[in-house]
């Protein structure tokens, strides 16, 4: 498996940025940055995963499509979720945590770039 | 720690089935032989689990000859993902399954293993599901099942379709004769079902 942590460099360089993950469907975490979050990564991502996933099968149920991003807006945070593709062979999500004030224009279109990056060479 | 398993290409599927039909060409023990194709259904499949079920339709239920050495476990075909394979007739891939609601822990997973994902494939004679052919990937494992999967199962559904598997306990009782009934289908199989129609899918 040729991934590492250096792909998450270039999302970690926006501002406002405070973590970020990319996991399997099922929440397993295979890469992550946690340096600027104080509460466990591997927590907070299977728990928003979770979510994510029922937005997969409410989405595709009510006859949406597949669910390709998600947006959460806190008091404090943004909290992004993005889907490399549910029917693909591999099917990773992206996870990545903001302040509210960040550039999260920017963050969401870093993460449609990581995903594939991560996708090819996983494969 | 998880891993990616990557998907054969079509020279080693094709590569792959020819080398456990030669296996289970010398093989007369039904047990060995579904042992064997449960192993080629992991390869073909980049699958961690592979299991081959045997339908008793008398007793309602699906057994498997090689979980147990001793004796024969039986799922009723009424209950899980497995029964609805039973009474149904087309393939089907469930991925993330374990968030199912048709999934049943006890029927479909019984064995409690890790599992993330899950294909299952009837093998039909005469209008008739006669086994069906389970396999799973592991939470460990990146890969998940697509359409192509079932299109890869059915190459070798002609061939398992083929086999007498129900009769194993007999055959270890008289290995000769059955050997020889098995060797026949075996040959028949290879020279005119099997091998064309996986020649005609690389061609």
């Amino acid at each position: 498996m040729i991934i590492d942590e250096s792909l998450l460099e270039d999302l970690s360089r926006i501002n406002g940025y405070r973590a970020s993950a990319i996991t399997t469907n099922t929440g397993e975490v295979i890469i992550s940055d946690t340096q600027k979050l104080k509460t466990d990564l591997t927590e907070v991502t299977a728990t928003f995963n979770d979510i994510f996933k029922n937005a997969h099968v409410v989405s595709k149920s009510i006859g949406l499509g597949q669910a390709e991003l998600m947006e959460i807006h806190t008091d404090g945070a943004v909290a992004l979720m993005v889907c490399s593709g549910e029917d693909a062979r591999i099917h990773l999500h992206g996870f990545a945590i903001f302040t509210k004030d960040g550039n999260i224009t920017l963050a969401k279109l870093m993460l449609n770039k990581i995903l594939p990056k991560a996708v090819n060479a996983l494969s | 720690m998880v891993s990616f398993k990557k998907q054969l290409t079509a020279k080693e599927k094709s590569d792959a089935i020819l080398s456990s039909i030669k296996t289970l060409n010398n093989e007369s023990n039904n047990k060995n032989i579904i042992h064997i194709i449960e192993e080629l259904v992991k390869a073909l499949l980049t699958a961690s689990y592979a299991r081959l079920w045997i339908l008793n339709k008398d007793k309602s239920v699906l057994y498997s000859k090689t979980i147990d050495e001793l004796e024969d476990i039986e799922i009723p075909i009424y209950q899980g993902l497995l029964g609805k394979m039973a009474r149904s007739s087309e393939p089907f891939f469930i991925n993330d399954v374990t968030n199912s609601q048709d999934y049943i822990k006890s029927s479909d997973n019984f064995e409690e293993n890790s599992i993330k994902d899950m294909i299952l494939m009837p093998i039909i004679k005469e209008t008739n599901v006669i086994y069906v052919v389970q396999a799973m990937t592991s939470t460990s494992d990146i890969q998940q099942f697509t359409n192509s999967d079932i299109q890869t199962f059915k190459m070798i559904t002609p061939y398992i379709q083929s086999l007498d598997l129900s009769s194993a306990q007999k055959i270890e009782e008289d290995i000769k004769i059955n050997h020889n009934n098995d060797k026949s289908i075996l040959e028949e199989t290879i020279n005119d079902t099997l091998l064309s129609k996986v020649f005609a899918l690389f061609k």
